[in-house]
């Protein structure tokens, strides 16, 4: 099956024109595996990241990865599309402001302030600053909290594994809200941290997949300016507010999950066991058919889920249902390429010149479990089941839970008294 | 989801296949459902010539719904008196009757036999039996598998021998639905040729009413959709029973297997939404049972799309016709295993249905081709 295309001729010349350009200017993802690299383990990968960046933002590219809202007249959903299909089908490097890209920016155009969208949104672009979102915590709805405080804002609380979080130049924070004022309680908002503020830690990294910079986040009495504050309205539609309609359809896109089988296919080929071919051994063809079964099935719905969305008829319920569903094929196709590698894909993490090049698979391994407890339903804050979960709750400050809230709202003095 | 999985025209599709079914099923309730609860096959009807055991309601239901909707009808071209429908009709057809555990499978009678008489049979034989089929004034059922469940030539061992002006029919053929009220069996037998080969297969045409002809069911899991074994015993044939040329029709053949499996998948698929559905308000029972229901249930619409896919392949005969329809067969037949099972675990008030939904899922799992026959196809074809 091929990859989802939007047909005619002018989209077609751009994925050409566009292609070409990759195939001049790429650098290769992993000169080792030549596999797309999940991570960012140094600063040397993240400073090549931010210039490949850089580059495509040079090229006029990145306006075709931006969101339809914020693209010039020539970005569009379909264009966006081919820019990541063929991203991906070149191996070329992620785009190490992604996050900032796909859902900053919008939250930012949204309910920024004009002098907050001068402010950040062209280094977004360039890659000048990285971001990370912060907002899935231990429970199902977040308890990090801002209290006000004068012209600023005081935040404490603990989020979970938060990719981007170690490299990140800022923290967009998804905090319960509450005003010294009695009555003029707010739910949520969302507030611009710098991650090198007094009182932001990071206690070590705690994601399964280390090398893709994600940790958990602690905030203590952590104060931010008011002009940080990026709006808020009440309730969860603050939340919401950093949803990106289009990003989260183009997760849907298969590409890069066919990419996967196919090494994974090469792999088998090439490997031999007791004299036979693993491609030979009638249990992994078993297990590689029930592999490209289910991805063929998510292929032709994960076509459908884009088809609707380039006619102006996005389902975001079914685009996540297709990107869990790529995710966990992802992480089976991984899990039966440790198989076939056996011990060394077992015991060696990271690929060195004198290692076989496939053991980059327990990396790949890891990234994909990652992906998938990100594109879990519980965990994703804008998910459609999440609203129906913090709706059978009462009202923040009235459910029996106000005597811990208040002691919560008293740290920030004692840390000053300190 | 699965608006998404369904375009607008499957839907209208559907929704109009869902308003005959409707009402074709009035009154038929009763019956079936004593099928259901006692898992006993009834005897309502004297049996015909040649059935030797006793008949299921799924006989009479099978016939209500023929007299009231010649579905055999809805698939023959407009020449012979049909409505024209293609792949992507009969597989809309057979989800939505896949959802009912009481109604009978209309795959073979409706769908597969009428189309391999289209498609393989001489102007004479169509001309003779399709306008009945399409009146719904006769049934048909293809007499496919031997005791080997192999899908390729080889599966095929009986054999029919020239005898003077003749064709002489022995042996005995496994797993033939509808056997019990088909007045045709299209029986596909080795003429000629080589064990194995593909030429030299050909079909012919036996009416049951033919000295020789036994039919009788097999026990089996499925109390609702019985299957039959049917012997020949030196069966004489006219040399023009034969369907269309002599010995060349595996081709047709090969292809209507990737019909069969596509149309099975359709059913399972059916059958396994009307399970979830069941369990879907159950949160008692065992949690890990309840996780996997819940897996299930977003594989759905992917494997609904899959279908769909495949049944336009199949139509079209594109190349890849026949590893989608192995691809679909594998991954349905599979899941809606799983997922009997699982619901089987979560002990709902709904249990003896799930029960009857089981066997239907491990029946329908066995026919036209394994899971673990299909993969090996899969991968074979995709030149693994």
């Amino acid at each position: 099956m091929g990859m989802p295309a939007p047909r005619n001729s002018a989209e077609d010349a751009f994925r050409a024109g566009f292609r070409l350009w990759l195939r001049r200017n790429a650098p290769r993802a992993d000169a080792v595996t030549g596999a797309p690299k999940t991570g960012y383990s140094d600063a040397e990968s993240v400073e090549r990241a931010r210039n490949w960046q850089r580059k495509l933002h040079r090229a006029g590219h990145i306006a075709e990865a931006w969101p339809q809202a914020l693209g010039d007249e020539a970005s569009s959903f379909s264009r966006r599309m081919i820019v990541q299909q063929e991203l991906i089908a070149a191996r070329a490097p992620a785009l190490i402001g992604e996050s900032g890209l796909r859902r900053v920016a919008p939250l930012l155009l949204r309910l920024a302030a004009a002098e907050q969208r001068a402010r950040f949104l062209d280094r977004i672009a360039s890659g000048e600053d990285l971001w990370c979102i912060a907002e899935i915590e231990a429970g199902v709805s977040p308890e990090t909290i801002a209290l006000e405080d004068g012209e600023t804002i005081v935040v404490s609380g603990r989020k979970r594994s938060m990719p981007m979080a170690t490299i990140a130049d800022w923290i967009l924070c998804l905090a319960r809200c509450h005003s010294a004022t009695p009555g003029s309680l707010f739910e949520f908002c969302w507030l611009a941290i710098p991650s090198r503020s007094p009182g932001v830690q990071i206690p070590g990294r705690s994601s399964i997949n280390d090398d893709a910079a994600s940790a958990d986040l602690v905030f203590t009495g952590v104060r931010v300016p008011r002009e940080n504050l990026i709006g808020h309205i009440p309730g969860w539609d603050a939340a919401r507010a950093t949803a990106d309609p289009e990003g989260q359809t183009l997760a849907a896109d298969p590409t890069a999950t066919r990419l996967h089988f196919d090494d994974l296919l090469r792999l088998a080929r090439r490997k031999s066991r007791a004299g036979l071919r693993v491609l030979r051994d009638p249990v992994v063809r078993q297990r590689l058919a029930e592999l490209a079964t289910r991805l063929d099935a998510v292929e032709c719905f994960a076509q459908r889920v884009l088809a609707a969305a380039l006619s102006n008829r996005p389902d975001q319920d079914a685009a996540a249902q297709a990107t869990r569903e790529l995710a966990k094929a992802d992480r089976d196709i991984c899990r039966l390429a440790l198989e076939i590698l056996g011990l060394p894909g077992g015991l060696v993490r990271r690929p060195t010149a004198r290692q076989v090049p496939e053991t980059a698979w327990v990396e790949e391994h890891l990234a994909a479990l990652a992906r998938l407890a990100l594109a879990s339903p519980r965990l994703h804050p804008t998910s459609p089941a999440m609203p129906k979960t913090l709706a059978a709750r009462p009202p923040f400050g009235f459910d029996g839970r106000q005597a811990r809230l208040s002691s919560a709202a008293d740290q920030p003095a004692a840390a000053r008294r300190k | 989801m699965n608006q998404i999985a369904l375009d607008a025209a499957d839907l209208a599709v559907l929704r109009n296949i869902n308003e005959r079914l409707a009402s074709t099923a009035e009154g038929a309730a009763p019956e079936a459902e004593s099928v259901l609860l006692h898992g006993v096959a009834a005897s309502t009807h004297p049996p015909r010539r040649g059935v030797a055991g006793p008949e299921t309601e799924s006989l009479l239901l099978h016939e209500n719904t023929a007299r009231k909707v010649p579905w055999a009808g809805v698939f023959l071209p407009h020449d012979v008196g049909g409505l024209g429908g293609g792949m992507r009709e009969a597989v809309l057809l057979l989800y939505a009757t896949g959802r009912s555990l009481l109604s009978p499978s209309l795959l073979s009678s409706a769908i597969l036999a009428p189309r391999l008489l289209e498609q393989l049979g001489t102007p004479r034989q169509r001309a003779e039996w399709l306008p009945r089929l399409a009146r719904g004034e006769s049934a048909a059922t293809i007499c496919w598998r031997d005791e080997d469940d192999r899908l390729d030539p080889s599966g095929i061992t009986i054999r029919g021998r020239r005898a003077r002006n003749q064709l002489r029919l022995s042996g005995q053929k496994l797993f033939v639905p509808d056997a019990g009220r088909a007045d045709l069996l299209l029986v596909v037998c080795r003429t000629s040729g080589r064990a194995g080969a593909a030429v030299g297969i050909s079909v012919c045409l036996v009416p049951t009413i033919t000295a020789g002809v036994h039919c009788r069911p097999l026990l089996q899991v499925d109390p609702v959709r019985r299957l039959f074994e049917v012997r020949f015993d030196d069966v004489a044939l006219e040399p023009q029973s034969v369907l269309g040329r002599e010995g060349q029709a595996w081709r047709v053949l090969d292809r209507l297997g990737d019909a069969a499996a596509i149309g099975l998948a359709a059913e399972s698929l059916g059958g396994l939404e009307r399970v979830l559905e069941l369990c879907s308000d159950e949160r008692e029972g065992s949690p890990a049972a309840r996780a996997a229901l819940d897996e299930a249930s977003d594989r759905i619409a992917p494997a609904l799309a899959l279908l769909l896919d495949a049944a336009r392949a199949c139509e079209a005969r594109a190349r890849d016709a026949a590893k989608r329809a192995a691809g679909i067969k594998a991954l349905v037949g599979d899941l809606f295993v799983s997922v009997a099972e699982s619901a089987l675990a979560m002990n709902s008030a709904a249990q003896p249905e799930v029960r009857g939904w089981l066997a239907r899922a491990q029946s329908q799992r066995a026919l036209y081709g394994a899971p673990e026959v299909q993969r090996e196809r899969y991968a074979t074809l995709s030149g693994w």
